[in-house]
């Protein structure tokens, strides 16, 4: 098991993260203790085993077909690029 | 010893038969959150005027005779991953400093149709990531007994405002133990509900498949009462069960036979105190008294829960956690760079060192290459986690466990050592990973003085279980009189 700089680096930029020297370094040790200790669970023979992807056997109960209020606008209006009709953002094409 | 009733439904009673008011008892409490909250940081944010607002309009529902709910002019608080309309909903972290959501929570929405007057908005470790409450970006609550040691977490907030009477009752969130080991911690009682038993509707999502609120009181019967409120099913939550409510109040005292399972694998657990494990015998001993016949049962996969719960949750986490952009809510920052370093930035200065460990980690058990292994892999040993518990409670009614290896650890004392931290769960974790119910309930304390607790384990909507089992145990050890000083 090993965590390079540049699985931080690759990592970091997926989540979109920036961090800077010291935490990168912290988070390359941590990362590697933490999987070194989460190993434990490829001991355990899965095979055969389903994946448990549903909390509940229930089935998926469905709502009624009927219209609601939904939140619009006010949905971002927390948002600190809100300005009352749209949320701000930089430019994304040149 | 603080003069009016002590336990959230003594306060209902004396509020129903009027012998005091919900303004009064409000006040109280705002009185004691104002004189308490420097040292303790219970709570993130205060609503004295909605509150007595509330009060006032709860006395007058009495006073005219109107139609009053279960928990009319009890004064509540709600940890503050629980979005509400009265004011900022931080989540403990930076990223939604000054947020305020645009909707109530349904569980918030319950509480107040039920009466309830809401205090406030507690302490928690950013996003729920913590078992202490020292990752509030905010900082740290202490722990009633003693100020030195953390409340544990991550409802910390939520249980310390509970065991200080600044409140009759709260609503936290437990996602791998955060509602049961900072009860534990604060010598109050708390209930993680089973998976879907109550809404999570304007609950600050973390692992969605994990995440349940609870409530905290200082009794059982206090949890008992604000289950009934909160629990059912909501359009808003496909998750949320259509399953009975029951009485969970008038469950407490009903006689009904209890088999009671203790767990071989957690009798020698590493890092349990022996303090712990007494507590456990003495809570034993009392439900044999009580007429529970006590069997050992076996959770073969114990061991691996705190495993594929950092593997599990911290997925969903680094999922759910990537809607903090710096578009949608709250500040941003880097916005001169351009979109990317927009969203680089917002999420690197604003998010906590925990919060972005578990992203970072999270984001690496579901990237390519390692998939399978992790992710993956966890999932199916989830599935055997959950057979464990679905072939033990074939036998048993509830079980016996701790809810913590120690009682409340000291400040500091953790925080260099995420490992070290994440055990702190090894008790609560795989019950979140079977979607079960726990309870835990104060049964002793240290020579220190410090609570100790134990977990009641029942099964998927077996809550009227373990509410009463853990009603005969707190009768049993007869503690409720025993405070913090200065309460």
């Amino acid at each position: 098991m090993t965590v390079t700089d540049q699985t931080i680096d690759d990592l970091l930029k997926l989540a979109r993260l920036e961090v800077d020297a010291a935490e990168h370094d912290r988070l390359r040790d941590d990362l590697l203790r933490i999987l070194t200790f989460v190993e434990a669970i490829s001991e355990v023979d899965t095979d055969g085993v389903e994946p448990l992807v549903h909390m509940t056997t229930a089935g998926d109960p469905l709502r009624s077909d009927e219209a609601h209020d939904v939140l619009g606008k006010a949905a971002v209006q927390g948002s600190a690029g809100f300005t009352g009709e749209y949320v701000r953002v930089p430019q994304v094409v040149e | 010893m603080s003069a009016g009733p002590y336990t959230l439904a003594a306060a209902a009673a004396a509020l129903d038969e009027g012998a005091t008011t919900s303004v009064a008892l409000t006040g109280q409490c705002l009185d004691r959150i104002d004189q308490g909250n420097d040292a303790l940081r219970a709570f993130l944010r205060v609503d004295r005027a909605a509150a007595e607002e509330a009060a006032a309009a709860a006395d007058a529902r009495r006073a005219n005779g109107q139609p009053r709910g279960p928990l009319d002019g009890v004064p509540v608080a709600v940890k503050d991953n629980i979005v509400d309309v009265t004011g900022p909903t931080t989540a403990g972290s930076r990223i939604l400093e000054g947020y305020t959501s645009p909707f109530d929570a349904t569980v918030v929405h319950k509480l107040r149709a039920a009466g309830a007057v809401v205090v406030g908005k507690t302490n928690l470790d950013e996003f729920g990531m913590g078992s202490s409450t020292e990752h509030s970006a905010y900082g740290g609550t202490t722990n009633p007994w003693d100020k030195s040691r953390t409340p544990g977490g991550s409802s910390g907030g939520s249980a310390a405002a509970v065991a200080a009477t600044q409140c009759y009752g709260a609503l936290g969130t437990d996602t791998g133990g955060s509602v049961r080991q900072p009860a534990a911690f604060c010598g109050v009682a708390g209930l993680k509900p089973s998976y879907g038993r109550v809404s999570r509707f304007g609950a600050v999502a973390f692992a969605s498949s994990l995440d349940q609120v609870g409530p905290f009181a200082r009794d059982v019967k206090g949890c008992a009462h604000l289950l009934a409120a909160l629990a059912g099913p909501d359009g808003r939550d496909a998750t949320s069960s259509h399953a009975p409510v029951e009485d969970y109040a008038a469950a407490c005292d009903q006689d009904r036979p209890l088999k009671v399972g203790v767990v071989r694998e957690y009798q020698n657990q590493d890092g349990c105190d022996d303090d712990v494990l007494a507590a456990q015998h003495k809570a034993e001993q009392t439900l044999r008294e009580a007429g529970a016949t006590v069997v050992e049962v076996s959770l073969p996969h114990a061991h691996l829960a705190v495993p594929t719960y950092y593997i599990a949750a911290t997925a969903e986490a680094s999922s759910n956690l990537a809607r903090y952009d710096g578009v949608r809510y709250g500040p941003r920052r880097g916005e001169e760079g351009g979109l990317e370093s927009l969203y680089r930035k917002t999420r690197g200065e604003l998010f906590g060192p925990e919060v972005k460990r578990r992203i970072l980690l999270g984001t690496y058990v579901l990237s390519t290459g390692y998939y399978d292994a992790y992710y993956l892999r966890a999932q199916k040993v989830r599935t055997l986690i959950r057979r464990d518990y679905d072939q033990a409670f074939a036998d048993v009614d509830v079980l016996l466990t701790p809810v913590a290896p120690t009682a409340a650890f000291g400040i500091g004392e953790k925080t260099d050592d995420p490992v070290k931290m994440y055990l702190s769960d090894v008790f609560t974790i795989g019950v979140s990973l079977a979607g079960v119910c726990g309870l835990s309930v104060n049964v002793a304390f240290t020579d220190a003085g410090l609570p100790l607790g134990v977990q009641l384990v029942g099964p998927a909507m077996g809550e009227a279980s373990i509410l009463r089992a853990g009603t005969l145990v707190e009768q049993g050890v007869n503690l409720l009189e025993k405070r913090p000083q200065g309460t």
